[in-house]
């Protein structure tokens, strides 16, 4: 097993420290590669089981899309054979068709989702939020620039209960796509949804032994924090 | 300039809101600013200023360094304005001015000391035009408001008026760049005897070359991005500082700093660098508008204390301290930890952060804090409280914390009855509201055990 972590040193503005360290420890045995901006990411070029990406500020978005647009064609054939990619907040832009300024210049994005995302820096969105998978509750709290405009038939994560989705009028949250996850769920994401976690990793590695820390504890504090964000006032 | 009608309705609307909100005892000073604000959008233009206006801005330090700051003028002989009262965004401000000026809308005063929030500046720069800026340090803090630091250095960035003129923070290589072609002195504290590094931070706003983004040769760091760097590919390096630190006894709370010209000694209040920084940054600024830095250094003696932030007493040979630190920060609370790690004997930590109307969306700042500090022995007892006190027992979990020195207690009533006081040294309150009933309850049921200590 090998976890490639992308830039975590400028890629982990929102707590994601928090879903490094629990992944990490879910895979005891697993080699951690930490990837820093200025080199090439592994995954390109070997085999990495789990790749993680944060979000970052929108000058350093940007300068990744522009490292990696060379490599979209690597990037599309990994997603298209069933990499495992999870990436938080406007990091899941990187995998769209491109990002529109306040000023409605278009950055070409890699191109891989059907999807992609307006960008208004004096209108900062923030709201906490509860969504549906299923039976399962997903918690978190968003914060972001962005909104996300995606094709009807592009899977998402779940269905909006409480707070906001993928853009103001949408009611889902998050995009899944063959083995690609990106929510702009922050909280830690992980660290906050135990349940979710276990499910999702136990899907994506039904091989690996996980070792999920915490996890008692993890479940209690996500039952309590989900009976706070049912209280708080939409 | 000549004032138009509809600012004086403003100020005189304005001002009897205020005086309407003292009769029923109401705090706060958004409201008549607002109402002054929404009659003349251009109230704060059209206002009286007083001849020297000086803001205090950046992410952490600025209500202590404003304090200190109107201290030294006052001192000085400065009649002086500010904005304590209430906020500091525009209507805070608004309101500060409805409060000091004169029917007329004449300021009394030679000089204000205005602490003003990062995100606000674009509003109130092209009304009143600081003549001394103030910046502490930029970090990334209020995600869901501010986002991250460069979002917050982007916006002083393109509204600072270039006339101000700036007073920075040396090791600070973010809010250290802002306007670059402003006028602008630095202060600094260059790494001091006995002082540890944090190379290698929990997370740190600025890795690479603020000025060609390569990788970044490190000098020193203090903690997080706070530090000294130069680059090798081009030639970028951490400027010098006009003011700085020569040596600190941390034992006689004795600071010695320096200009080109002179050497003098300050007082601080606490043996803590963040304290140092503040006093240095307020006795730099006090300087660029007139009070000699000798001068400041001279009435840090007499600095009032800031009690509300850092109180500590001795009670039967055990220390109590309570310690008010902003819980919606990633570096604010770390920043303690590291002091009270390095404090000696048995300690008992009682993190009360957070009351039920602002339960969730903290969880980030958990993780971004540097909880490592408190994986030390001698925290025999980490009291976690209130709603979220089952988010602090996993994070200090997973900061490898025993579990058998973590306290549960979503009660805060509890909590004294399960302090073991007998075998602790330092009993210590972290707390980030200080004017509730809770907070007051909590530190004075623990003065009373420790009283009836023996
Ligand atoms: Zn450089």
């Amino acid at each position: 097993m090998k976890i490639e972590f992308l830039y975590p040193e400028v890629a982990s503005l929102f707590g994601e420290l928090g879903d490094i360290d629990f992944l990490v420890r879910s895979f005891p045995e697993a080699e951690i590669i930490k990837t820093k901006r200025i080199e090439r990411p592994r995954f390109l070029d070997e085999t990495i089981d789990l790749v993680f990406i944060g979000p970052m500020t929108e000058r350093v978005q940007e300068q990744i899309i522009a490292d990696l647009l060379p490599e979209k064609d690597i990037v599309r054939e990994k997603l298209e054979n069933g990499q495992t990619l999870l990436a938080i907040s406007n990091a899941v832009e990187i995998f769209g068709q491109y990002v529109e300024t306040d000023e409605g210049e278009r950055i070409e994005a890699l191109g891989i989702l059907p999807f992609f995302a307006r960008r208004q820096m004096l209108d900062r969105l923030s709201d906490v939020f509860i969504g549906k998978r299923g039976d399962l509750d997903i918690i978190g709290l968003k914060a972001q620039f962005t909104q996300v405009y995606k094709t009807d038939d592009l899977p998402y994560l779940c269905d909006v209960e409480k707070g906001f989705g993928l853009n103001m009028q949408s009611r889902v949250e998050g995009i899944c796509w063959k083995n690609f996850l990106g929510t702009y769920l922050l909280g830690p994401f992980l660290v906050s949804n135990p349940l979710f976690a276990k499910a999702w990793l136990e899907e994506q590695f039904p091989e690996e032994t996980i070792e999920l820390p915490f996890f008692d504890l993890a479940v209690s504090a996500y039952w309590k924090h989900l009976d706070d964000i049912r209280l708080m006032r939409p | 300039m000549r004032k138009p009608f509809s600012f004086y309705i403003a100020h005189w609307i304005g001002k009897l809101a205020l005086f309407g909100m003292r009769l029923l005892r109401r705090t706060g000073s958004y409201l008549p600013g607002a109402i002054a604000l929404r009659i003349d959008p251009k109230y704060l233009s059209h206002t009286g200023k007083p001849d020297l206006i000086v803001m205090v801005t950046g992410t952490n330090g600025k209500t202590s360094v404003c304090n200190m700051l109107r201290y030294f003028l006052e001192s000085a002989g400065q009649h002086v304005m500010d904005n304590r009262e209430g906020s500091n965004t525009i209507e805070g401000l608004a309101s500060a001015f409805l409060t000091h000026n004169t029917w007329s809308g004449k300021s009394p005063h030679e000089s204000g000391v205005l602490e003003l929030d990062e995100r606000s500046a674009i509003r109130i720069f092209p009304h009143v035009q600081p003549d001394v800026l103030l910046v502490t340090n930029l970090y990334r803090d209020s995600y869901q408001r501010n986002a991250h630091a460069e979002y917050i250095f982007d916006i002083l960035d393109r509204s600072i008026p270039p006339t101000t003129k700036l007073v920075l923070n040396a090791e600070d290589p973010i809010s250290g760049r802002l306007a670059l072609q402003n006028e602008r002195v630095y202060y600094g504290i260059p790494l001091l005897d006995g002082e540890c590094e944090q190379r290698h931070p929990r997370f740190s706003d600025l890795v690479y070359c603020p000025v060609c983004h390569r990788d970044l040769e490190i000098d020193f760091i203090r903690y997080n991005h706070i530090g000294r760097y130069h680059c090798k590919h081009c030639g970028y390096s951490s400027p010098e500082a006009k003011y700085h630190v020569v040596s600190f006894d941390r034992e006689r709370k004795e600071a010695q700093c320096a200009t080109d010209e002179e050497k003098t000694i300050f007082h601080t209040q606490t043996d803590g660098v963040t304290d140092l920084y503040n006093l240095l940054s307020a006795a730099a600024t006090a300087s660029e508008c007139g009070v000699p830095f000798s001068k400041s250094a001279e009435y840090s003696k007499t600095l009032p204390p800031l009690k509300s932030r850092h109180h500590e007493e001795i009670i039967h040979g055990r220390r109590f301290l309570s310690i008010l630190c902003k819980g919606y920060n990633p570096v604010a609370p770390a920043r303690v930890f590291e002091y009270l790690q390095a404090q000696p004997g048995r300690k008992v930590l009682v993190m009360a952060n957070g009351t039920e109307e602002e339960i969730v969306e903290n969880m980030a700042y958990l993780y971004d804090n540097d909880y490592s500090y408190l994986n030390d022995p001698s925290f025999f007892q980490i009291f976690c409280c209130g709603e979220r006190y089952l988010d602090y027992a996993l994070r200090l979990r997973m900061a490898d914390i025993p579990e058998d020195r973590i306290v549960l207690s979503r009660d805060y009533a509890e909590i004294p009855h399960l302090i073991a006081y007998e075998n602790a040294d330092l009993i210590c309150l972290i707390h980030d509201v200080s004017d509730v009933p809770w907070v007051r309850n909590l530190l004075s049921a623990i003065r009373k055990d420790m009283e009836q200590l023996q």
